[in-house]
């Protein structure tokens, strides 16, 4: 029961995937992502992290991926289109996929040999939840306490300093075009141009 | 069989960031987006591991993995919000000053 | 005890800190000479303090230990101070002379571009020499020894925006380099056989050195007689004697103060120095104190005789100076370690105040050197004038002033003790006749420079300023009186103990009574009796008659003088020698070399091709950054999955 049920919700999860990458605007893909990483909670919650489950939909979908969406949104960005010289890297690419997949299938097919097998998948007998979820925060705040704080402070610092690259503000001695600027100028702004021969004749 | 469905997933998932960052050519968020999926690949196997070894760590490693992400994604953002003052684009292809 | 010691660091260290100071920090000419005429002065009150502690305590060596140098197995070497009766006598004159130039200094290098730059070295060159002189250890004697030679480098080129300068210290330098490198050898030998750096261990070692020989070319020779002579050759760079002199007349080019202390005061003198404080260890070898006797006698008359044709006054001076430090050698060569100080002492007094006459002239005539463009300069500079015909007397050996007592007793004793034979007459009639010519050109000098009829074109020339005339009439008034004060302290039965640990062999005591004997005589009336007072006088009278009285005389017999002036001027060809054999070998070495070496080896086979290979690779090489991100990131995941690959093959499952 449980087996079908994650082959479907995995077999989603690809399928948006590949959904961020083909369609043709960002705010699609961001949402695919977004999408993607619902399906991923999911498995997270059958697999018993349901704190981890809860943070990636509350800290990941609810912050970062909201942000990304207001990025998008605020650039304007226009649809990307795929590479002029799309043949070449696609050579590349079949190229890599080549040896990436054998890799994987090889790797698979090693997985289901028996003898690696140990105790299997206990996996599927989902313990009691309230069991998993103290024996987290447990491990967390006893054995990882330190480790948690370094890396809270890992988070914290580039979030200033990313503040602080944005409150800075761009360079302004780079020479650039404002097209902007250039629709917006009034006459007076701009260079007149005289004949000087009428204004020798008015002057005389 | 489970196991298979799982690490079956989670490579389909970085085969497919991988492809997209290399036939997407211009867009900075797009492949901001396939860093992501690559993370989230990875956290798939934590997690499920951890299950699978009745052992809790994987989740907190998984947890680290969210954190920097996230850390990682503010910063890019953040530059990606300059590049966008200066050239107002995000587009790669315009950043060809280094282009040897 | 801790007051002692506090003495004897603060009379070494005030210059270093004055000087260090002054260089890294200050900017105004008044503080920069302020700092260090003051450290020089608390130097030397330290030192008489320490002089007076010294004479009315036991007399016992005041020994001071600074520091472990290091603590090998077999090597005992601190660093620290030792102020014996020789050191402090020394020290007291170093002190005294630098002082009084640092003074002089304020008034002759004024509004000089490198003002501060010249005090500051000039302090550095102070604590150099005093360390020098104060050290109780061999290492500290090398230290002492290779700073002045770099402090005699920086001050010789002070000027070294001067091509003559540049090359004048270039040759100071390289000349020093080759005395220091046997001066080197023979302390690594003295280290190594006795195990220890400090004087008292080398003293106390000295019978044992002399008992065992080296071989060298299979001929076994006594390591007393091998270091001596290594020491020599050292002294003999500094101290300027025969074959590798040619340095001093041309470190000249740097400022009269900087002639006057170091290059007749004091740097000089350090080999001589040398050779005494190890005197107890020359005393054993005979043939080496003869090969000393033989080429200091040489320097005194031949040197000499050179400054009978120079126009050049400070060259004058300085070919004097290479005489006088002939007539120390001799005493050392004779055994007269006491006598040689004797005569250092003295005439750093005189030949700093003949110096310092000379750079008042000079500034008084703008600078102006050659002496047949002065004359008649007694009217406009008496006190001058007055300094440097008293140091001049003294200078020539005539009867009351300073340096009377001690040529005389280098004489006297030179006629007692030389062998008999050839070479030791050679020795007596070559100083006998260095007494002669002495007075012949220093004469020449004041006849010319102060006498005469005016040859300049300045108008009206002044007396120098303060500054210049008062350490110059100090060092006069030494230069009459200083003999006849510190004679006692030089002869008597405990002169012996001014230098340490001479071995009490008989010939020493002998000499050491025949020295009494002729005091105690009356010195003068001994000298009456001797034709040495009568070279010296005669000399000053035949100056008299040949430049003051018959100036007409040398040019009517040109003639035949050319020729003895030609050698002169050339200076025996020394120059000639080393330009054309020593400069041109291994020049050409250096330019076959350059030609081999650099231009075809390093710049046409390697460098060109190497070059251009890079440019084109580089050229080739930079189409790769495409600077697209993802064509890097095509390159990463192949390079990616090849990492993979390789670990899955050689973990066996591919």
């Amino acid at each position: 029961m449980i087996v079908p049920a994650i082959a479907t919700i995995s077999m989603l999860m690809i399928l948006f995937a590949n959904a961020v990458i083909l369609l043709n605007h960002p705010v699609k893909s961001v949402l695919s992502l977004i999408a993607c990483f619902l399906c991923a909670s999911i498995l997270w919650l059958i697999f018993g992290a349901e704190y981890l489950a809860l943070v990636l939909i509350f800290l990941y979908v609810g912050a970062v991926m909201t942000l990304f969406l207001f990025m998008v949104m605020m650039m304007n960005v226009d649809s990307y289109t795929p590479d002029e010289q799309f043949t070449t890297k696609f050579s590349v690419m079949i190229l890599t996929l080549t040896i990436l997949v054998p890799c994987a299938i090889y790797g698979l097919s090693q997985l289901s040999n028996p003898s690696m097998i140990s105790t299997d998948i206990a996996s599927v007998k989902l313990s009691s939840k309230n069991e998993s979820f103290t024996l987290f925060s447990s491990v967390l705040y006893q054995d990882y306490f330190w480790v948690i704080q370094i890396v809270g402070l890992i988070l914290a610092v580039p979030i200033v300093l990313a503040a602080g690259i944005v409150k800075q503000g761009a360079n302004t001695h780079v020479k650039q075009q404002k097209s902007s600027e250039q629709l917006a100028v009034r006459s007076n702004q701009r260079l007149t141009l005289v004949d000087t021969k009428q204004v020798r004749k008015k002057s005389c | 069989m489970l196991r298979s469905i799982i690490i079956l997933t989670s490579m389909m998932l970085v085969l497919t960031a991988f492809v997209g960052m290399i036939i997407n050519r211009r867009n900075l968020i797009v492949m901001l987006l396939c860093v992501e999926m690559i993370f989230l690949s990875a956290n798939i196997n934590f997690v499920y591991f951890s299950r699978f070894h009745q052992h809790v760590h994987g989740q907190v490693m998984a947890l680290m993995i969210i954190v920097v992400a996230a850390a990682e994604s503010a910063v890019a953002l953040a530059l990606m919000v300059l590049m966008y003052r200066q050239y107002h684009t995000v587009d790669s292809s315009k950043l060809v000053n280094i282009r040897g | 005890m801790q007051l002692i010691k506090i003495l004897t660091i603060s009379s070494v260290c005030w210059p270093l800190a004055a000087g260090l100071l002054t260089g890294l920090f200050v900017k105004s000419h008044r503080l920069a000479h302020r700092l260090c005429v003051l450290g020089m002065l608390l130097s030397f009150l330290s030192i008489i303090w320490l002089c007076i502690q010294f004479m009315s305590g036991s007399q016992q060596a005041i020994v001071v230990d600074l520091m472990q140098w290091s603590s090998l197995p077999n090597l005992n070497a601190k660093i620290g101070l030792c102020f014996d009766a020789f050191a402090i006598m020394m020290c007291l004159m170093v002190s005294a002379v630098a002082l009084l130039i640092h003074i002089y200094s304020i008034g002759y290098m004024q509004d000089d571009i490198g003002y501060v730059r010249f005090f500051s070295l000039i302090s550095l060159f102070s604590f150099a020499m005093l360390f020098l002189i104060a050290t109780n250890n061999l290492i500290g004697l090398f230290l002492g020894w290779e700073s002045i030679s770099l402090f005699s480098y920086f001050l010789i080129g002070f000027y070294y925006y001067k091509n003559r300068a540049a090359e004048a210290n270039f040759k100071a330098f390289l000349i020093n380099r080759f005395g220091d490198c046997a001066f080197c050898l023979g302390l690594a030998l003295l280290i190594y056989h006795c195990k220890s750096t400090a004087y008292a261990d080398v003293y106390a070692n000295i019978n044992l050195l002399a008992n065992t020989s080296l071989n060298i070319f299979n001929n076994p020779v006594q390591l007393t007689t091998l270091i001596g002579c290594l020491f020599f050759i050292g002294a003999m760079s500094k101290s300027a004697q025969i074959p590798l002199h040619i340095w001093l007349p041309d470190s000249m080019e740097g400022p009269t103060p900087v002639s006057a202390l170091l290059h007749a005061a004091t740097m000089v003198t350090a080999g001589v120095y040398l050779l005494a404080r190890f005197g107890s260890m020359i005393e054993f070898s005979a043939g080496l104190k003869l090969v000393i006797t033989v080429i200091g006698a040489t320097g005194a008359l031949f040197l000499g005789m050179m400054a009978l044709c120079e126009a050049d006054i400070k060259r004058i001076i300085a070919f004097s100076t290479l005489s006088q430090l002939g007539y120390m050698m001799v005493a050392i060569g004779l055994g007269a370690y006491h006598i040689a100080i004797f005569h250092l002492i003295m005439h750093a007094f005189f030949k700093a105040c003949l110096f310092m006459a000379a750079g008042s002239v000079i500034v008084g005539l703008h600078h102006e050197q050659n002496i047949f463009k002065m004359g008649g300069l007694w009217s406009s500079m008496p006190i001058t004038g007055l300094c440097f015909f008293l140091s001049a007397l003294s200078l020539s050996g005539i009867p009351p002033f300073s340096g009377f007592y001690s040529k005389d007793l280098i004489l006297s004793v030179a006629q007692a003790s030389t062998p008999a034979s050839f070479l030791g007459y050679y020795v007596y009639d070559a100083i006998l006749l260095g007494c002669l010519v002495t007075p012949l050109y220093i004469f020449r000098v004041y006849w010319t420079v102060f006498c005469g009829p005016e040859n300049h074109q300045h108008g009206e020339v002044c007396e120098s300023p303060w500054t210049i005339r008062f350490p110059m009439t100090i060092l006069a008034i030494l230069s009459i009186g200083a003999g006849a004060l510190t004679l006692p302290f030089f002869v008597g039965p405990d002169a012996l103990n001014i230098v340490p640990a001479l071995p009490d062999t008989s010939a020493i005591t002998r000499l050491n009574q025949f020295i009494n004997k002729i005091v105690t005589g009356g010195l003068l009336i001994h000298a009456l009796r001797e034709p040495a007072l009568a070279f010296s006088i005669g000399g000053v009278v035949l100056s008299w008659i040949i430049y003051k009285r018959k100036p007409q005389w040398t040019t009517r017999h040109q003639t035949w003088l050319a020729i003895p002036e030609y050698i002169l001027r050339n200076q025996y060809g020394f120059d000639w020698v080393y330009n054309n054999i020593i400069v041109t070998f291994f020049s050409g070495c250096a330019r076959t070399c350059q030609k081999v070496g650099e231009q075809y080896l390093i710049n046409r086979t390697i460098e060109n091709r190497v070059s251009q290979n890079i440019v084109i690779g580089a050229e080739k090489f930079s189409r790769v950054q495409t600077s697209y991100l993802n064509r890097y990131f095509a390159i990463m995941s192949v390079a990616l999955a090849g990492l993979i690959g390789i670990s899955l093959f050689y973990s066996g499952i591919l």
